[in-house]
């Protein structure tokens, strides 16, 4: 399911409807990641988020047009008043949960990673690095860190 | 909670979480080292360190079973939390959606509703008696299914304990096995597992702490530092009668009350026993949840049957037999004085043998006074007369025993039972500001005038020259079980709650004078809300035979026998006051956790509920919680590579981006929002 939605779908649409769209692909977007939560993968967790906050800068334009434009939120229809009241309390929950999970992946990588940290500076370093000093001179004073992280994952 | 407040605090989580992740992902060396970034293995040796990765991921996969240890520990303790929170709520109703207890409170509150309405209809009068014995079935259907969780509890408890000290013999013996084999070289890997698997067992149970000895061997140790399997497993007992958790080689009479043993199945279980002071005054939901919710019902209970008219409540929590002196602080040559309505004070002193019990025995002889220890543990000290004054003229005796000093009022209005209970005369003269009461219209000094009490002793009041009216209340308020006030409009009233009223002029007419103005008839004065023949004229709830009234409680409140059983029917002349009694919002009730104050009766059974169920849902939450945690330490750990460090490193930094992105757009709803509710405002 792409629930990629462009800067360009929400304009073609009328402005209240927009709005309700916004905010219910934003809830896909979260009860997407909630889902993914629940086990942690890196790979999809990656694109998501990648997509998370593409979508979100989207948003934002759309809602400083909102700000700028009274009209918009003054000429709601009842109906989509309803629409957006019954839209605003399922974003409340699941923006609530997505919370949560969020919180408790955080808690359980800040666990593993705090580990991962204690134990890397704990760990001996080997032979000395030679290197040059600001003075031209070779220096082999610096010891390599044992470990490193890939940051290309 | 509002939409925004939701918001708002998801937004001051995430900053919080994003400054702690920051600093953990700074600490790791090199993570922002460029050089070392373009790599395409997932994890090097450093080229010039030639350090052993091997040994860093067995460390960390330590650590991270330490965590999980913990972290299985504190799931069990609140998934013990939880299950009990279920078992209460089902017990009340909460689950279902549905509240009988609540449903018929307000039940009860309808009842007497229609019974004004039609006060002559025999079916109004059945209806109330009827909706009373469902509220008190039902008060008496929670007591009885508490006591079933207790007894549940109590059981799961010894069998805890039972697998606890199993399990700490197996893991005693896989450590001298595993020691064996290092020391004669042969493998030690399953047997390790093994003894994980127990360590994983004995964390369910309790919280332990874990050091790895250089011959193989784990230290296992409580929080506190108890050794739980060297040099020989130990032996926890749970001992019913005291309900203390004790330990073979350690002097505490209870681990559970010494902090000494902490979280498992075992500590929550322990914590619901708890019936010392912190436990069951603590709003802390962990500690004696069942005590605390027998106590509120209890209390609940007691304000139905209470008749008195105004109440002062300490909160310092007391026992009988307690000394006040090396107990509670007080000091030798305290005094407490106590004045009914503006009359004589009475002063009781504190010395080195004064127990708990003693002070409530001087209480309870001063005239019109009484006291109680009250469901909480809190000394209660209540009036019949019109007001009280509770002081100190020496030391701070009820300052310490957690009593706000000064005057206490009447109820306004009164309570329920004090409405159906009351029975008066009223005046009909001005007495405001009367200086000499034989300045009016037919009193003379010497006259005098009989009154009795449910048929007890017959007090003369006389009327002496000089005598102001606030004499004369003085001297009815000082008369057991009487009451007397001036009216709003300044009218005299005398009244009793303790059963007949009987009140006749004796020397010259003063009480029917046109001066006092009180009605007679025939010569008789006329007694206001009395009971007519066939009708039950004090205690629509009574407690059940062998019990006084201040120790009203859950188990012992009934509907009054003679009511039920059809011999007597209910008081008409209190209907209209009981009603006014059941709405009014002057109820309140303090200890145990909750207070509650300035609501009417069924509000009060709301409030005690609705405590519950914020407590049920919170510890649901932290169980669900914990466990999701506990769940992705296994998984990690499940994995035979244990952890991969380049993706754990990477996985924080993308749920790190995602709490950043969650942030922002909140933020951006929050924005929406508020033009949205500008709009329709």
């Amino acid at each position: 399911m792409n629930n990629n939605i462009t800067n360009k779908d929400i304009s073609n649409k009328s402005k209240p409807q927009s709005l309700i769209s916004l905010l219910s692909s934003l809830i896909a977007l979260l009860e997407r990641e909630n889902k993914l939560l629940d086990a942690p993968d890196i790979a999809q967790i990656t694109t998501l988020v990648e997509e998370k906050q593409n979508l979100f800068f989207e948003y934002e334009k759309q809602v400083a047009m909102l700000g700028i434009d009274n009209r918009i939120v003054n000429n709601l229809t009842n109906e989509a008043k309803t629409e957006l009241k019954k839209l605003s309390e399922k974003f409340d929950k699941i923006s609530d949960e997505n919370e949560t999970k969020l919180r408790i992946a955080l808690r359980a990588s800040n666990m593993v990673v705090t580990h991962i940290a204690k134990e890397t500076e704990k760990a001996p370093g080997g032979s000395y690095i030679n290197s040059y000093g600001n003075d031209g001179n070779s220096h082999n004073k610096r010891k390599a860190r044992p470990i490193t992280v890939n940051h290309t994952l | 909670m509002s939409l925004f407040s939701a918001l708002n605090t998801a937004m001051s989580s995430i900053t919080a979480l994003n400054t702690t992740t920051r600093v953990i992902s700074d600490n790791i060396s090199n993570a922002n080292n460029e050089n070392y970034n373009a790599r395409k293995t997932k994890l090097n040796n450093n080229i010039h360190g030639g350090v052993n990765v091997a040994n860093i991921l067995r460390k960390v996969n330590d650590g991270i079973f330490k965590d999980l240890a913990n972290s299985i520990s504190s799931t069990e303790s609140n998934k013990v939390m939880d299950s009990i929170y279920r078992r209460i709520e089902q017990l009340i109703g909460t689950s279902r959606g549905k509240t009988p207890l609540i449903k018929k409170m307000n039940a009860l509150n309808l009842a007497w509703k229609s019974f004004e309405a039609t006060p002559s209809s025999g079916a109004s009068e059945k209806g109330v008696i009827q909706a009373a014995v469902n509220l008190t079935k039902e008060i008496q259907r929670i007591s009885n299914g508490l006591d079933q969780i207790y007894g549940d509890l109590e059981k799961n408890i010894i069998d805890s304990v039972a697998t606890l000290n199993k399990s700490l013999n197996k893991f005693h013996k896989l450590n001298i096995q595993i020691t064996n084999n290092a020391a004669t070289n042969l493998p030690t890997a399953n047997l390790e597992n093994l003894r994980d698997e127990q360590i994983k067992i004995i964390s369910k149970l309790i919280k332990v702490k874990q050091i790895k000895n250089n011959d193989g061997s784990v230290y296992l140790h409580t929080t506190t530092g108890l050794s739980l399997a060297s040099p020989n497993p130990a032996i926890f007992k749970w001992d019913s009668a005291n309900k203390a958790l004790t330990k073979s080689g350690s002097g505490s009479l209870d681990l559970i009350a010494d902090n000494s043993v902490t979280m498992g199945r075992i500590s929550s279980y322990a914590q619901l026993f708890r019936i010392d002071s912190k436990a069951t005054t603590d709003p802390d939901g962990r500690l004696a949840p069942i005590q605390k919710m027998r106590n509120k019902l209890d209390e609940f209970t007691f304000i139905l049957m209470d008749d008195s008219v105004a109440r002062a409540t300490g909160s310092k929590f007391l026992k009988p037999g307690d000394n006040l002196v090396t107990d509670h602080g007080l000091t030798i040559g305290d005094i407490i004085s106590i004045t009914v309505a503006g009359g004589a004070t009475t002063a009781i002193t504190i010395d080195a043998t004064t127990k708990v019990s003693d002070l409530l025995t001087s209480i309870n002889a001063i005239t019109n006074i009484s006291a109680r220890i009250d469901s909480h543990g809190n000394l209660q000290i209540l009036t019949s007369g019109e007001n009280m004054t509770i002081g100190e003229t020496n030391g701070t005796p009820l300052t310490k025993l957690g009593f706000s000093i000064g005057k206490y009022d009447a109820d306004k209005p009164p309570g329920f039972s004090y409405a159906y209970n009351e029975e008066h005369v009223a005046g009909n003269a001005d007495l405001r500001g009367v200086s000499d009461l034989t300045t009016l219209a037919g009193v003379t000094a010497g006259d005098t005038f009989d009154i009795s009490v449910a048929g007890g002793a017959t007090t003369t009041v006389t009327i002496n020259a000089g005598d102001s009216i606030d004499d004369l209340l003085i001297k009815l308020n000082n008369i057991e079980g009487v009451r007397a006030k001036l009216d709003n409009n300044g009218f005299l009233n005398i009244s009793t709650v303790k059963g007949k009223l009987n009140i006749t002029n004796n020397t010259n007419t003063p009480l029917s004078s046109t001066g006092l103005g009180i009605a007679a008839v025939s010569g008789n004065i006329s007694i206001i809300n009395k009971a007519k023949p066939g009708e039950q004229n004090r205690g629509f709830f009574q407690v059940k035979n062998g019990t006084v009234n201040n120790n009203a409680s859950r188990l012992n409140i009934q509907v009054n026998k003679e009511i039920l059983n059809g011999k007597k029917h209910i008081k008409d002349s209190s209907i209209s006051k009981v009603v006014v009694a059941m709405s009014s919002s002057n109820r309140s009730i303090s200890g145990s956790g909750i207070t509650v104050t300035n609501r009417n009766y069924t509000s009060i059974i709301s409030s005690i509920v609705v405590d519950l169920t914020k407590k049920s849902e919170n510890f649901g939450k932290i169980f669900a919680q914990e466990k999701a945690i506990k769940d992705m330490l296994y998984k990690r750990l499940r994995n035979e590579t244990g952890v991969d460090i380049d993706e754990e490193v990477a996985l924080l930094s993308v749920i790190q981006n995602s709490y950043s992105a969650s942030a922002r757009v909140i933020e951006t709803i929050n924005k929406m929002f508020d033009a949205l509710s500008a709009a329709t405002r």
